[in-house]
């Protein structure tokens, strides 16, 4: 490349500090900075709308530890990383499987646009959408189920002992759409040879998708788990919106994550708690659990097999 | 043996995209049918057609609800972010890509971070900084925010157009005496161009179905985007019963997105996966 020589090392120079120094101080303001002042809000008894700062050091962390409401939402957003985990990278797989088997391009692309479309729509109307479909006296689940006959299966989905699935179900839609585009992509750029010489060997299809299509993905699969794992503390508007007893409320305690916890501490106005110091101290959580999450995950991958391809 | 029961594996898989798929086709089409309908035929029969297709309900809410504001608010806030990220982005992402100088592994890893960063950990600090300067409740502080929480996605998926744009022509160009901005801008950007468009394409329509930061940051009725817009609406409509409304309030805020979505979706889905499988 050219930088390494020196006489046009000049010439660059200025290019350079024009095109990077704004956007990074920019970026270094609002994005870097504030994690240094959440951290600094968090060591304070504070509600953020008042002079009265209190330095009180760890203790919101140590009430956090003491905190139910605080562990439960901990506790939802870990069952949405790994239940959501597992049924939206088991389901991806086997919609990659079935999508990779098609001869059409065009149906290729057609049904992969179908699956993404719930990822272009604002989370308020999916909300509402699953309201709808959940709904227990004429939601499309129940109608359908006294249709086939089943009547004695339908249930009050939307009440506290469902609203977790109900709630996850909105979310593996959504994200099994997200999803399968990048395991489409990157089940694209394996090379075809391997499964013509697959082929000659005598593996039918199936085989061939655990023998070459999942090891040559497992790039992608990280990826996707490390994404998702994001998602699943950072999800809002689907859950804040997901109203349980009808719109307009709170969204009901068992399917709150960290995220919508957080945001009713800080600035919620239905039942207004305003302790934006508390808040800053569940942000710090927040960002250490999904540090530490993804650091685990990489370990693991990093230490299964690594292929060659 | 083996092979039949793979057959029968393959039929339920694909009988199960099948429904996967067209329960989520249904459900667009339920949306848009239900729009049509007069709150008394929803209630009559919630999954059936509507006798006549009546646009009285968008009427209404366009004109009585305030929708129209909606629209108009996010075109601009959307559109002028979507701008500013990319005229941000482009020039950043490129020398990240293409030059490496003393900094620029720093700087590339810092906005890779910036991606897994959740927007609620910085949100308390922000609104702080944003009221301090009256830029809460105002658009121009939501366009601020846009941008800068786009910035790090952005310039991630635009490292990955240019690293696949031969940087021989940019390198000859400036043999010739072509400062490093004539052979960025007359050569390297006409190159990215369906780069930095499918990374337009998929930053607008994140931007329009953003909920969060207009929630915490917008509480006035005139300022709000549609997304939080909306929301004030089920809360407004549900009370009153009018659910044709909701639904022709619930068209009107996804069409653009979608539409524009389906339009581009080949380009769109290009831009999403440029980076993978090439680390």
């Amino acid at each position: 490349m050219l930088m390494e020589s020196p006489i046009l090392n000049n010439r660059y120079k200025n290019f350079i500090l024009a095109t990077t120094i704004p956007v990074f101080i920019l970026y270094g303001i609002f994005m870097i900075f504030p994690i240094l002042q959440s951290l600094y809000y968090s060591l304070f008894d504070w509600s953020g709308f008042t002079k009265n700062m209190t330095f009180i050091g760890l203790k919101n962390y140590a009430e956090l530890g003491t905190d139910n409401f605080f562990l439960k939402t901990v506790w939802t957003s870990l069952k949405y990383v790994l239940y959501g985990g597992v049924l939206i990278i088991g389901i991806t797989l086997l919609f990659t499987y079935a999508i990779t088997g098609y001869k059409s391009k065009r149906m290729k692309d057609l049904v992969q646009m179908i699956l993404f479309m719930p990822n272009t729509v604002s989370p308020v109307a999916l909300a509402l959408l699953w309201g709808f479909v959940l709904n227990t006296r004429w939601g499309l689940l129940n109608s359908i189920l006294q249709g086939l006959g089943l009547g004695f299966l339908a249930q009050g989905w939307l009440g506290d002992d469902y609203i977790f699935g109900a709630a996850l179900s909105l979310l593996v839609w959504i994200h099994v759409g997200f999803f399968i585009v990048i395991y489409l992509a990157g089940a694209d750029r394996i090379p075809p040879s391997l499964y013509e010489a697959a082929e000659i060997d005598g593996a039918n299809e199936w085989k061939r998708f655990i023998m070459i299509t999942i090891p040559l993905l497992k790039d992608v699969i990280e990826t996707s788990i490390v994404l998702w794992t994001i998602f699943a503390f950072k999800i809002f508007g689907y859950i804040y919106a997901f109203g349980a007893g009808g719109c307009g409320s709170d969204p009901s305690p068992g399917i709150r994550n960290l995220s919508v916890q957080l945001y009713l501490t800080a600035f919620g106005k239905r039942t207004p708690i305003n302790r934006l110091a508390y808040a800053s101290a569940m942000a710090i959580i927040l960002l250490l659990l999904v540090a530490i999450l993804i650091y685990l995950i990489r370990k693991v991958f990093k230490s299964t097999e690594i292929l060659e391809y | 043996m083996n092979s039949k029961l793979d057959q029968i594996l393959k039929y339920i898989i694909n009988l199960f995209l099948i429904v996967w798929i067209g329960f989520s086709i249904f459900m667009f089409a339920w949306f848009i049918i239900s729009s049509f309908k007069s709150t008394r035929e929803i209630y009559t029969s919630v999954w059936g057609l509507p006798k006549v297709f009546r646009i009285e309900n968008y009427t209404r809410v366009l004109t009585d609800f305030g929708l129209a504001r909606f629209l108009l608010n996010s075109v601009l806030t959307v559109l002028t972010a979507t701008v500013l990220t990319l005229a941000l982005s482009a020039p950043i992402s490129y020398v990240l890509s293409k030059l490496k100088f003393r900094g620029s592994s720093f700087i590339t890893m810092s906005f890779i971070i910036g991606i897994g960063i959740p927007v609620q950990t910085i949100f308390i600090p922000l609104y702080l900084m944003m009221s301090k300067i009256n830029l809460t409740d105002s658009l121009t502080g939501l366009i601020w925010l846009y941008t800068v929480t786009s910035l790090p996605f952005t310039i991630y998926l635009l490292m990955g157009f240019f690293k696949t744009i031969p940087s021989s022509l940019a390198d000859s160009a400036q043999i010739d005496g072509a400062s490093a901005w004539q052979s960025f801008i007359k050569i390297m950007l006409p190159m990215a161009r369906s780069g930095i468009l499918s990374a337009g394409i998929y930053i607008f329509v994140m931007l329009w179905k953003e909920f969060e930061l207009a929630l915490v940051f917008i509480s006035k009725e005139h300022k709000q985007t549609v997304s939080l817009g909306l929301y004030s609406l089920v809360t407004k409509l549900t009370y009153t019963g009018d659910w044709g409304g909701l639904f022709a309030s619930v068209v009107l805020v996804i069409l653009p997105s979608v539409v524009f979505y389906i339009l581009l979706a080949k380009r769109f889905i290009a831009g999403l996966t440029v980076g993978i499988g090439k680390n």
